[in-house]
C-alpha cells in the first residue's frame, strides 16, 4: 500500500512538472498567444492527476484539481491562458504538491485578476486541517501497531489457542484507541473501542477460541483503521465505521452468550457454531510455507540481469557461430551446451519479471465499485484469466490506458438502470475483462454490456470538433467511426463529469499501448455493448527474428510479421502496371524488393531463385524480395535513436553473433510507405482484424480442388482435410462391404465421392487411388477423388443459391469457372454406419458392460446417437442379470474385460453357454492390445476385439458386427 | 562596491574547462571533455539507408549502439571520403551519438577568461551549432554544443 502511494506521488509530480513547465512557456509568449500542444499539455496533466486522485481515493486532491481543469476548460477555446491566470495555475500546483505531502496550504480559487480584485480573504476553502497536526511520528506509530495486529490475527487463525497472542492483539488495539482518542480521530477510537469489547469476553473465558468469522471481521476493521490514518481521510470514513461496528457487534453477543452457556454445556455451542479454526491448522500451515520459498528483489537488479542476459544471449550466438566453423568436436559438444543452457536460463529469467496481469486487474474492482456508487449505476466487473502473465514494465505501462478504459466503460458505456431495463436489460451492467495469450501476445479484452457506440453521435461530434468533414461521414464504415474514439479531444459525454467526458484519455490509451508495441481496437454493437482490445507482446526485450541479407547488409524480420518463405524462379514473377507481383496459392501477391527500398542500385539481374519473404501487416499480407535468407535468432532489441524514428523502414537495431550491427526491419511502416495504406486505411484495417461483425465476405476460406467424374472442379473445405494420400488401389480391402484401408494403425473407411453424387468412376482401374483425408465430427474418412489438383484461397463468398445434390453445399463462382462446394458434413451423414442395418423393426438393442464410468457414459451416449438402444452394465454379474432381466432381447453386446466380480472372459463363456445368446456378436473393448490378449479373447466367445484407444471406431465396428450376424442369419 | 566584488570573483576562482578536440576540413572544434566518453579509431558502420546523408550508420560500441553521425554532412561541408574517420562518442540526452570527425586532437585546458560568444560573422550552418569560442595561444577554439546538436538531428529528421 505505501508503496503504491510512493509511486502514485512520483508519478504525479512528474505531470505536474511537466504542467509547469508547459505554462512557463505560455508566460514567454505574448499574452492571450494560441498554443494548443501547450494547452493540452496542461490540460491532460490536470486531468490524468485528477483521475489518479480518485482512483487512489484522495478526494480532497481531486476536487483540487478538478477546480483548476474547470478554470483551464474556461478558455479552451482559445486555446490559451491569460497572464494573470497562469501565476494562479502555478500557485494551484504548489497546493496540490502541499496536498501530496499532507502539508498544510493556503489557495485562493478566486480567479479575479489581481488588479480588480476585492480584497476577498481566503475564501474558507483554505484545507481546515485540524488545528492540532498530529506528528508524524503518530502515523507511523499507527501503521506498526495495526501491522502488528494483523499478522497477529492471521497467526491466531492457525492456532487460536495460543492466549499471547491474543493479548498482544488486545493490547495493541487498547493502545492504538489510546492514541486516536488523544489525537481527536474519533471514528477511529470508537472503532478500535469496539474490536477490544469483541475481544474482551474471549480474553476472559480463557477456554474458548477465536472463530474464523471473527478473524476475518477484525481484519476488515483492521484494514479500514489504516484508512482512518490517510490524510486526508477518505469520503464516507464514519459511515463505514458505524457498519463496522454493527458488524462486530454480534461477536461480542456470541462470545459473552457462550459464556453464559457455562462449561455444562460448552459441546452444543461449539458444535453449533461456525467450525473452530484450529481444525484447518494444516492448511494455514502451508500458506506459511509458501510465502518462506519467495523474497524480494529489487527491481533494477532484475533489470538489470535482463541487460545481462541479453549480452549472454549475444555471447552465445558469437560462440555457436565460431563453432560452426571448427572442427574441433571437444569444443562443439561445449558449445552446444552452453546453447542450451543459456536458452533455459534465459526463459527462466524472462519468467522473474514476469507478473500476473491479475496484480492490476484485481484493483479494478475497487475502482468499478467506488465507481458504480459515484455513478449511481450498478455496475458488476468480471475478470478472467487474471492468472495470464506478462513483463512487469508492460504491466506498468497497460495500468493507465487500463484504468481510462474501465473509467469510460463505467461513465458512458454502462446506462442508468431504468434505461437499461427500459431496453430490457438486467439492471446490473456488467464489465468483462478478459485476458490471455494468442499467438506471443497478450490479448486483453474489455467488454461492457452497454449501450454501445452509436455511429450519428459520433459522427456529429466529430464534425464538430473538425476531426472529420461533413463529406467524408457518410462514406465512413462503422469500424472507421468507431475509431474516431481515438482521436484527440474527442468526447460523446454531454456532461463533463468527474469520472470523464472531457475529451482527454483515448487518445493517450491508443498512443500508450502503441508506445509498447500493442494495437488498441474498439468494436460495438449499439445497444448491445461496446468491447475494446488491446494486444500487448509479452515482453520487449528478447524476440525471434529472421536474418535476411539484401545486398552486403544483413536485416532482421522479427518471426510473429513473418508468415512464410518462398523460393521461386524469377521467371514466375508477373508484373500488373508494371508492379511485380507473385501468384501464391492462386492468389495475388504484391511484391517489394527490399533493394529498392533500401534505394539499393539493383545491379546483379540474374535470372536464378529468389527468395520471397511473406509477411503480415494488419490485414494483408505483401512478399518481399531479398537476396537470402539467413537464419533464425533470438535477438535483443536495441531501440534507435529518437531522432531515427521517423525513417520508417526500421524498427529498430540489434548486435548479430559476429559483433555487427543490423537492423530490424519495421514491417508495418515497410507496408504503410510503399502499399499505399495511409493513415486512413490503417484505421480500418485495424479494427477490421478484430471485428466479429459482418467478417463473413472478407474471410478468407481455403480448399482442395479435385477432378470427380464430372466436368466441374470439386471443392473441400480445406478446414476438414487432414491429408492428402497416394494409395495403391490393391492395398484397398474390404471390411464387410465397406471398403476400407490400414492407415496410421487403424483403419480408414473410404468413401468414394462418385458413388456419393452418382457420377461415373471414371478411372476405376488406376493402380493408385488419391484420397483426402478429411476429419467430420471427429470420424476419420478417405474420400475418394479421381485427381487432387489445388489447392484454392478465396475470399469469394459461396453462391448458394443452386445445387444439385444434398451433399452440395454451393457454388464458387471465379472469373473462369464454376466450382462445386462439396458439403463434407452431408456426406459423412449419408455415409454414417447406421443406416446400413436399420433393417428389423425397432432399434438394435446392445448391451454395454464396462466399469469405468466415464467411459461407460461415453460410448453409450454414442451409440444412442447412432440409433441404438443401449443397456448398461457395470460388471459381468450385472450384465447377466441384465440378459436375464430383458429375457434375452439383446442383438449385440460390447463388454470390457478387466472388470471387478466377474470378468469379460467369465461374462463372455456365460453367455456363450446360453441357447439364446450363442450367435449374438460380442465385441472385447479393452485396453490390452497384445495379440496374446486378442486370441485368449478370441477363444472366450468374443467375436471381435477392439481397443479402447480406436474408440472412435466403436460405432463402425457395431454396424459391421450386426450386418454381418443379419447376413449369417439370413 | 559591486565592482570590486565581481572582479574579484573572476580574478580569483577564473575556471577552467577541459575540452576534447578535433578537426573537420582543417578547422579546430572542441567538445567538453565531460560530455566525452570516449575517442576510438574508425569502427565498423553499418549503413542506415534511406536516412539522410548526415546519419552514416550504426556502431557496436561493446554492445551498445551508437549512432554514427557525419559532422561534415551535418555541417553542410563537402563530403570528403578519402579520409577514414575517427570518431568521438558522446552521450546526450540518453542518446549515444558517435560524431565522425576527420582528426583527433589533444585534449587542452582552457581558462573562462579566454571565452568569447561566436562572432556574428560565423556561417549560420556551423553558428547553431556552436556555443562560442576560446581563445587559445596558438589558436581560436569552436565549441560544440551537443544538445544544438542533438535538437538539429530531430529537426532535419522530422
Amino acid at each position: 500500500m505505501t508503496n503504491e502511494l510512493d509511486e502514485f506521488k512520483t508519478e504525479i509530480l512528474e505531470v505536474l512538472d511537466n504542467a509547469e513547465k508547459a505554462l512557463l512557456e505560455f508566460d514567454q509568449l505574448p499574452d492571450n498567444h494560441r498554443s494548443p500542444p501547450l494547452y493540452d499539455e496542461v490540460f491532460r496533466a490536470y486531468h490524468n492527476i485528477k483521475g489518479a486522485a480518485g482512483m487512489m481515493e484522495m478526494a480532497e486532491l481531486q476536487s483540487h484539481v478538478h477546480q483548476l481543469e474547470n478554470v483551464l476548460t474556461l478558455s479552451k477555446s482559445t486555446a490559451s491562458i491569460p497572464k494573470h491566470l497562469i501565476s494562479w495555475f502555478l500557485k494551484g500546483n504548489d497546493a496540490t504538491r502541499a496536498l501530496l505531502s499532507n502539508e498544510k496550504y493556503s489557495f485562493s480559487y478566486d480567479i479575479t485578476p489581481p488588479g480588480e480584485k476585492i480584497v476577498i480573504p481566503d475564501s474558507g476553502l483554505e484545507e481546515s486541517q485540524s488545528d492540532e497536526t498530529p506528528p508524524a511520528e503518530f502515523f507511523s506509530e499507527m501503521n506498526d501497531g495495526l501491522e502488528k495486529i494483523t499478522s497477529a490475527l492471521i497467526k491466531i487463525e492457525s492456532d487460536a489457542s495460543d492466549r499471547g497472542l491474543l493479548d498482544l492483539l488486545y493490547r495493541e488495539i487498547h493502545s492504538i484507541k489510546g492514541a486516536s482518542q488523544l489525537f481527536g480521530f474519533l471514528g477511529s477510537s470508537q472503532l478500535s473501542h469496539s474490536m477490544e469489547s469483541s475481544l474482551e469476553s474471549l480474553k476472559r473465558n480463557t477456554s474458548s477460541e477465536i472463530q474464523i468469522g471473527h478473524v476475518s471481521t477484525l481484519l476488515l476493521a483492521v484494514d479500514l483503521l489504516g484508512q482512518c490514518f490517510q490524510r486526508p481521510a477518505p469520503p464516507e470514513i464514519d459511515k463505514e465505521i458505524n457498519f463496522m461496528m454493527k458488524l462486530l457487534e454480534p461477536f461480542c453477543e456470541v462470545v459473552m452468550s457462550e459464556v453464559q452457556l457455562g462449561e455444562h454445556d460448552r459441546s452444543v455451542s461449539e458444535g453449533k457454531n461456525q467450525p473452530s479454526v484450529a481444525s484447518h491448522p494444516s492448511q494455514t500451515n502451508q500458506d506459511s510455507d509458501k510465502t518462506d520459498t519467495s523474497i524480494r528483489v529489487q527491481v533494477s537488479l532484475l533489470d538489470r540481469l535482463m541487460t545481462l542476459m541479453g549480452e549472454m544471449v549475444l555471447v552465445r550466438n558469437q560462440v555457436l557461430q565460431y563453432s560452426s566453423k571448427t572442427d574441433d568436436l571437444e569444443f562443439l559438444n561445449l558449445s552446444q551446451k552452453l546453447d542450451v543452457v543459456t536458452s533455459e536460463l534465459q526463459e527462466e529469467t524472462m519468467k522473474t519479471r514476469m507478473q500476473p496481469i491479475g496484480n492490476v486487474l484485481n484493483k479494478f474492482q475497487r475502482v468499478v465499485r467506488d465507481l458504480s456508487g459515484s455513478l449511481d449505476k450498478k455496475i458488476n466487473l468480471v475478470l478472467h484469466g487474471v492468472e495470464t502473465e506478462l513483463d512487469k514494465t508492460l504491466i506498468e505501462a497497460v495500468k493507465d490506458p487500463l484504468t481510462h478504459i474501465v473509467r469510460n466503460a463505467c461513465d458512458h458505456g454502462i446506462e442508468q438502470g431504468i434505461a437499461r431495463t427500459n431496453a430490457g436489460k438486467s439492471e446490473t451492467g456488467t464489465i468483462t475483462i478478459k485476458a490471455y495469450h494468442e499467438g506471443g501476445l497478450v490479448i486483453v479484452d474489455i467488454s461492457d454490456d452497454g449501450q454501445g457506440l452509436c455511429r450519428e453521435k459520433l459522427i456529429k461530434k466529430a464534425i464538430e470538433k473538425g476531426i472529420i468533414d461533413a463529406a467524408n461521414a457518410d462514406k465512413m464504415s462503422d469500424r472507421e467511426v468507431n475509431g474516431l474514439i481515438f482521436a484527440p479531444g474527442f468526447s460523446t459525454a454531454e456532461k463533463v463529469t468527474n469520472v470523464s467526458g472531457r475529451g482527454v484519455g483515448m487518445d493517450v490509451v491508443k498512443s500508450n499501448i502503441e508506445r509498447i508495441g500493442g494495437l488498441v481496437d474498439i468494436s460495438s454493437v449499439p445497444g448491445q455493448g461496446t468491447k475494446i482490445t488491446l494486444k500487448i507482446p509479452l515482453t520487449l526485450a528478447i524476440v525471434p527474428a529472421m536474418i535476411i541479407r539484401c545486398d552486403n547488409d544483413r536485416f532482421a524480420i522479427p518471426q510473429v510479421k513473418l508468415v512464410e518463405l518462398v523460393r521461386v524462379e524469377k521467371s514466375v514473377i508477373e508484373y500488373v502496371q508494371g508492379i511485380p507481383v507473385f501468384r501464391l496459392r492462386g492468389n495475388i501477391l504484391p511484391l517489394l524488393n527490399l533493394k529498392e527500398i533500401l534505394g539499393i542500385q539493383n545491379s546483379v539481374d540474374n535470372d536464378g531463385a529468389i527468395y520471397i519473404v511473406v509477411l503480415n501487416s494488419d490485414t494483408h499480407n505483401f512478399g518481399m524480395i531479398v537476396d537470402e535468407i539467413l537464419d533464425t535468432a533470438d535477438i535483443v532489441v536495441k531501440p534507435l535513436a529518437k531522432f531515427l524514428k521517423t525513417i520508417s523502414v526500421y524498427s529498430g537495431a540489434t548486435v548479430l553473433g559476429d559483433g555487427n550491427v543490423a537492423f530490424i526491419l519495421d514491417v508495418l511502416g515497410i507496408a504503410q510507405k510503399h502499399l499505399g495504406t495511409g493513415a486512413h486505411a490503417d484505421l480500418r484495417s485495424l479494427s477490421d482484424k478484430y471485428s466479429d461483425i459482418a467478417t463473413n465476405e472478407l474471410e478468407m476460406r481455403e480448399y482442395v480442388l479435385v477432378n470427380l467424374g464430372s466436368k466441374t472442379k470439386h471443392a473441400i473445405p480445406l478446414n476438414f482435410v487432414s491429408r492428402m494420400e497416394e494409395v495403391k488401389t490393391s492395398s484397398i480391402e474390404l471390411s464387410g462391404v465397406q471398403r476400407v484401408i490400414r492407415y496410421r494403425g487403424g483403419i480408414l473407411k473410404i468413401v468414394s465421392l462418385n458413388e456419393v453424387f452418382g457420377y461415373q468412376h471414371s478411372k476405376k482401374d488406376s493402380e493408385i487411388t488419391q484420397l483426402i483425408v478429411a476429419v467430420v465430427d471427429e470420424n476419420l474418412y478417405g474420400f475418394e477423388v479421381d485427381q487432387i489438383i489445388d489447392v484454392l484461397s478465396t475470399r469469394d463468398a459461396l453462391d448458394c443459391s443452386l445445387f444439385s445434390h444434398e451433399a452440395i453445399l454451393g457454388n464458387l463462382v471465379t472469373a473462369e469457372e464454376i466450382i462445386v462446394v462439396v458439403d463434407v458434413e452431408k456426406v459423412h451423414e449419408l455415409t454414417r454406419p447406421m443406416k446400413i442395418p436399420k433393417t428389423s423393426a425397432g432399434r438394435r438393442r446392445i448391451l454395454l458392460v464396462e466399469d469405468t464410468d466415464s467411459i461407460r457414459q461415453k460410448v453409450a451416449a454414442e451409440l444412442t446417437n447412432s440409433g441404438y438402444e443401449v443397456e448398461e452394465a457395470i460388471d459381468g454379474v450385472e450384465g447377466l442379470r441384465k440378459i436375464a432381466e430383458q429375457k434375452y432381447c439383446f442383438d449385440l453386446i460390447i463388454s470390457d474385460i478387466e472388470m471387478p466380480k466377474m470378468n469379460g472372459y467369465e461374462f463372455v463363456k456365460k453367455i456363450r453357454g446360453m441357447n439364446q445368446l450363442k450367435n449374438i456378436p460380442i465385441i472385447a473393448f479393452s485396453t490390452k492390445n497384445s495379440s496374446a490378449d486378442i486370441q485368449l479373447a478370441k477363444s472366450a466367445g468374443f467375436s471381435s476385439y477392439l481397443e479402447k484407444s480406436k474408440g472412435k471406431l466403436l460405432t463402425l465396428l457395431v454396424s459391421e458386427c450386426l450386418t454381418k450376424n443379419l447376413r449369417k442369419l439370413a | 562596491m559591486n565592482a570590486y566584488l565581481s572582479s574579484a570573483t573572476s580574478e580569483n576562482l577564473s575556471q577552467y574547462k577541459q575540452f576534447s578536440t578535433f578537426t573537420i576540413d582543417g578547422r579546430l572544434y572542441g567538445i567538453d571533455v565531460m560530455k566525452v566518453q570516449e575517442v576510438t579509431k574508425p569502427l565498423q558502420v553499418t549503413l542506415m539507408r534511406t536516412a539522410p546523408s548526415f546519419v552514416k550508420g550504426l556502431i557496436n560500441l561493446r554492445g551498445q549502439i551508437a549512432t554514427a553521425i557525419g559532422l561534415r554532412e551535418l555541417f553542410n561541408l563537402t563530403p570528403d571520403i578519402s579520409v577514414v574517420k575517427m570518431t568521438v562518442v558522446c552521450k546526450v540526452d540518453d542518446v549515444l551519438l558517435s560524431l565522425l570527425v576527420d582528426t583527433i586532437g589533444d585534449v587542452v585546458e582552457v581558462s573562462d577568461k579566454n571565452f568569447e560568444a561566436t562572432p556574428q560573422t560565423i556561417p549560420a550552418n556551423i553558428k547553431i551549432f556552436m556555443q562560442g569560442v576560446y581563445k587559445t595561444e596558438d589558436s581560436i577554439l569552436s565549441i560544440i554544443n551537443l544538445e544544438s546538436i542533438l535538437q538539429e538531428l530531430n529537426k532535419r529528421c522530422a
